[in-house]
Order: C-alpha cells, then sequence, then structure tokens
C-alpha cells in the first residue's frame, strides 16, 4: 500500500480502483456517447414505426 | 462528470513507485524519502510544526547534498520528495532536482507557493520536477491567516495553474483544524478548477507552531462529523476526477476505510505507521529520521556527515522503531482495540506529539465511533508549552467526557488486553515483515482479522456473507465487461 507521510506532496500517480470506479467511468462514457451520437435504442424504435409507416403506405 | 481526468482512467498495469511491493517491506527499501532541504521560509504559519523560517545554522553543502541523492539512490529509493521551509529558497535546489531525476528517481516538491515565479518553474521543469503540491488550508481569508501572509492563497492558486499549464502532475495538501471543515467544498471546487487531480488531507498535528495556537487543533470528537463530510467529498471528488488521497493521520478502520485508503481497492488498507521501515525523513542538516514529522529530540537516528545513510538506517535503534515495536507499548484505549495490532495506533507522530508517548491516538474514527456508542467523547488541554526549537513536542491532557444527553448510554465495556489479536511477523532475510492483511465482513463492510467465523461487529456468518458478495461481485464484472465489449464496439464503429 502507499504510506502517506505528512509533509509530502500527494501521491499523484494514485488512481481511483474497484469496481464502483470501473462502473462510473464506463457510466460517464455511455453518457458522452448517448450525447454524441444520440440513443440507439430510440432511434431504433424510430426506424421500425417508420419502416412500418412506409410499408404500409405501399401500393 | 468529467472523464478526461487521470483518476478515472487508469491504465492496469501502472503501479504508482510510491507504492510499496512485499519485497520493499521485507527487504526495508527506503521507497519514499522526504528531505526538508532547508528550514529557510518565506511564510509564517502558525502550525508549521518544524517553526521554519531561517535556515538552519549548518545545512548541507551542495556536494554534500548530491552525495545523499547518490547514497538513497544505491538504496532503491524510487520518489523524492522535497519540501522546506521552502525548498526553492536554497540556491542549489534545482541541481538537487536534476540529480534525483539523473537516477531516475520521482521527484515533486511540496511548497507554500509564495514567491514561486515563472522563472523558478522553467527551470525546475528543465530539470526534470515531476510534481508540484500546494498547500491550501481554506479559502483566502482562513488561508491567509494560517500562513500568516496576506494575497498567499492568491499565489497558491497561482503556482497550480502554472505548473498544470508546464505539464507537471498538480496536487493540493490541506490541513484540518476546526475552522476547515466548512471551507472544505468550496476549496474543492476551486482546486479542480486550477488543475489539481490529487488533494491530500491530513490533520494538524500538536507540534511546534501548532502548539503555539492550540486553537487550529481539531479535537477527537469533532471526527464524527468530519469524517462523513471528507467521507462525500471523496465520492464527488472522484466523480469530477480529483482524488482525495487521506494522509497517515486520517483513520482508522471506520466506515470510509475500505472506500479511501485503497482508492477503491479493499485489499489496502491501514497496516500502521511506516516510519523507518519504507520510509526517511532527512533534516536539511543531514539530520535522518524514520518520518520527516517525528519529533528530532526522540527520533533522530543519526547524520550523514558521521555515518552513511546505509548505517543510519540498517543499523540504528531510533529508525527500526517501527520494525521491532509490539501491542506492548500499546496503551489506553488502543491496547485493548480489536485493531491493535494491524494499527499500531495510527500515525505516530500524531500520538506521540500530543501525548508525549506514541501508542494511543484518540484521533480515530473507529474509536470516536465507539465511544459515542456509549456517550463518550474525548477532547485535549494543552498543559505545556513546546520548546522553541523545530519539531519541539509538548504535552496535551485527554480528557474522556460524556456527550451531553448521552448520560444514560451503556457504559464501554472492559476489554482484556490478552484477548487481542496477534499477527504472527516472520521476519524476512532482508529485516522486514509482512504487514498484517485483514479481510472485508461484507455483512456490515467493515475490516476483520482472516480467522473471524462470525463478525465481531456486525454478527454474521462471515462465509455466508462473502458467497453473497461473490455473486454479486460476479455478477457486476460480467457487466462492466459486458459494458467494455459495447463500448468498444462503439468507438470502433465511429472511427471507421
Amino acid at each position: 500500500m502507499s504510506h502517506i507521510p505528512l509533509y509530502a506532496v500527494a501521491a499523484t500517480q494514485a488512481i481511483a480502483k474497484g469496481d464502483l470506479a470501473h462502473l462510473k467511468s464506463l457510466h460517464a462514457e455511455a453518457e458522452k456517447h448517448l450525447q454524441e451520437y444520440g440513443d440507439v435504442a430510440t432511434v431504433l424504435q424510430l426506424l421500425k414505426v417508420e419502416i412500418a409507416k412506409a410499408e404500409a403506405a405501399k401500393p | 462528470m468529467d472523464t478526461s481526468a487521470s483518476a478515472l482512467s487508469p491504465a492496469p498495469q501502472e503501479v504508482p513507485v510510491r507504492f510499496r511491493r512485499m519485497e520493499d517491506h521485507h527487504n526495508l527499501v527506503p521507497v519514499h524519502v522526504v528531505w526538508e532541504i532547508t528550514l529557510a521560509c518565506n511564510l509564517k504559519c502558525q502550525h508549521c510544526g518544524s517553526r521554519a523560517g531561517r535556515p538552519r545554522a549548518d545545512e548541507l553543502t551542495t556536494a554534500e547534498a548530491l552525495d545523499l541523492v547518490d547514497q538513497l539512490a544505491a538504496l532503491g529509493t524510487r520518489e523524492m520528495t522535497l519540501i522546506g521551509g521552502e525548498a526553492y529558497l536554497r540556491r542549489d535546489w534545482i541541481d538537487i532536482v536534476r540529480r534525483c531525476r539523473d537516477h531516475g528517481m520521482r521527484t515533486a516538491i511540496q511548497t507554500g507557493a509564495r514567491n514561486l515565479t515563472d522563472a523558478r518553474l522553467d527551470q525546475a521543469v528543465a530539470a526534470g520536477l515531476q510534481g508540484l503540491g500546494v498547500s491550501i488550508d481554506g479559502l483566502p481569508d482562513l488561508h491567509d491567516r494560517v500562513r500568516g501572509v496576506p494575497g498567499s492563497y492568491d499565489q497558491a492558486i497561482s503556482a497550480l495553474r502554472r505548473a498544470k499549464v508546464l505539464g507537471l502532475d498538480v496536487s493540493v495538501n490541506t490541513q484540518i483544524g476546526p475552522e476547515t471543515p466548512a471551507h472544505l467544498p468550496d476549496l474543492m471546487d476551486r482546486i479542480i478548477e486550477a488543475g489539481a487531480t490529487h488533494w491530500q488531507i491530513q490533520l494538524t498535528v500538536a507540534m511546534g507552531n501548532a502548539v503555539d495556537n492550540p486553537d487550529l487543533l481539531l479535537q477527537p470528537y469533532q471526527l464524527i462529523d468530519v469524517m462523513p463530510l471528507l467521507a462525500r467529498l471523496y465520492q464527488e471528488g472522484v466523480e469530477r476526477g480529483l482524488l482525495m488521497i487521506v494522509g497517515n493521520n486520517i483513520g482508522y478502520f471506520g466506515p470510509y476505510e475500505r472506500m479511501w485508503r485503497g482508492y477503491g481497492d479493499e485489499s489496502m488498507h491501514w497496516t500502521g505507521c511506516a516510519a523507518g521501515q519504507t520510509t526517511i525523513g532527512i533534516e536539511a542538516d543531514g539530520t535522518i529520521k524514520g518520518c520527516p514529522s517525528l519529533a528530532t529530540s526522540l527520533y533522530s537516528a543519526g547524520h550523514v556527515r558521521d555515518m552513511t545513510v546505509e548505517d543510519i538506517w540498517r543499523h540504528t535503534e531510533r529508525i527500526s522503531f517501527g520494525r521491532l515495536r509490539s501491542v506492548e507499548e500499546m496503551w489506553g484505549y488502543c491496547r485493548t482495540c480489536y485493531y491493535a495490532d494491524a494499527c499500531r495506533a495510527g500515525c505516530t507522530w500524531t500520538s506521540e506529539s500530543l501525548l508525549g508517548r506514541r501508542g494511543n491516538n484518540p484521533y480515530c474514527h473507529h474509536r470516536v465511533l465507539d465511544l459515542a456508542k456509549h456517550g463518550l467523547r474525548e477532547r485535549v488541554v494543552k498543559v505545556k508549552e513546546a520548546p522553541p526549537e523545530s519539531f519541539a513536542i509538548s504535552e496535551f491532557a485527554l480528557i474522556t467526557e460524556a456527550i451531553p444527553g448521552m448520560e444514560d448510554a451503556p457504559p464501554l465495556p472492559a476489554r482484556d488486553p490478552e484477548h487481542v489479536h496477534i499477527h504472527p511477523r516472520e521476519r524476512a532475510a532482508g529485516g522486514g515483515t509482512t504487514p498484517p492483511r485483514l479481510e472485508v465482513c461484507r455483512g456490515c463492510d467493515q475490516y476483520i482479522w482472516p480467522h473471524e467465523e462470525t463478525c465481531p461487529h456486525c454478527g454474521s456468518d462471515v462465509a455466508a456473507e462473502a458467497a453473497r458478495h461473490a455473486e454479486d461481485t460476479a455478477r457486476r464484472r460480467a457487466l462492466i465487461e459486458q459494458a467494455k465489449r459495447f463500448l468498444a464496439g462503439l468507438q470502433t464503429a465511429g472511427m471507421e
């Protein structure tokens, strides 16, 4: 483990670890992707609806 | 949420050089050295343990200082923190930085940052300096008052920003006194904005100038409010790219230990004061101690003008106290504590400076919570002034009293010192020992000794709770892997 003498500089190479940090990191990445590209599930649903409409309108 | 922060995007193979490997413990490697290269200082801190201001009368010459770096490198030192006083008030500090870097040591300074000019920073970066830690003890009014110089807060923040631009790892150290907690949330915002990625938190200790100003010392019972605040800020910090580093006197084994000691790695927990085991402290005149903060009068182990660093490190009694001590030297509450042999009463500096004898430490969250369950709390009162020397200690009385309104709480049970669990320590050929390794009870998330079948804290079946936790962990890890694959796939698709 790390030892933190109190007059020393902080351990700036230390990083957050563990499942919680991983989950939060992945959550943030997914959120970023959503903001950038939108919600795949919603787009999929809209595509289905439009396909259904287009097919219904076929002569 | 800021995902760009390095604290949230670890490369798994990266292990900080300061982290101890098992062979470091076994072979007594002084992994991290904290070196006061001068006692000269341009601040007037009311809590300064070393009473810095003027340089020591006989500080090391440049040749002696560079030779000292060479000796430490030969002993295996991997990280160097240069402090003061104010490290850059020593004329040859850049030469010392360069020599440390020539040996491949990770090198940083901890500073008050007054008059840390662009020219000084540029020189340090050119010499290979890697990190800059700035001491900030609150918002401007409090910081400037405690540090004794108007405008010092602004200079500290400015130094953070400028160091960040130059590519240094930038961090902040904050000392906690009674007035500090109210400042912490706003201070966190400000240091994140200034570019800090790490924030070391520690309690102000009753040494030197702090003894002259005892109002700057937190009372032990106040931890009951301070620790939940720190835990909240720790969690917020992780989400905002600021990793809180709890110093050696923030502890021990309370409800937050598994969260912050290993930054999320629960296998890392407090294992006792490491002074003289993997750490060296050096005073500007070449005095060697097991930790930079320890009282010179009690822990000066030798002088580099009289002996080699290796001889001081390997053979002097005053540096090896931590390697040889046992629970027998502990006293008071700590002597019969469940964690006695893992904890060894926390930070030696903090407890001994306060009570004049190591082995009993009222600044402990586990202890504060336990006492509170029984309607008790502890406070300290100064009974003796400290002498004028650097790193001087005095004496405080420890008072145990009833918490107002809790006079009817069940009394604290008597605990038999014979029932304290003793961790078997076999000495390796290199002279060191393996630190104890506790486990987490999954019924209450408190640390327990590995032999426990029933949790002494919550009474749960340890194995059953562990099995339940293993299932949760497996499910969580599967989700992590699934999310990683999913996001990697999206990333690949986005690049095509």
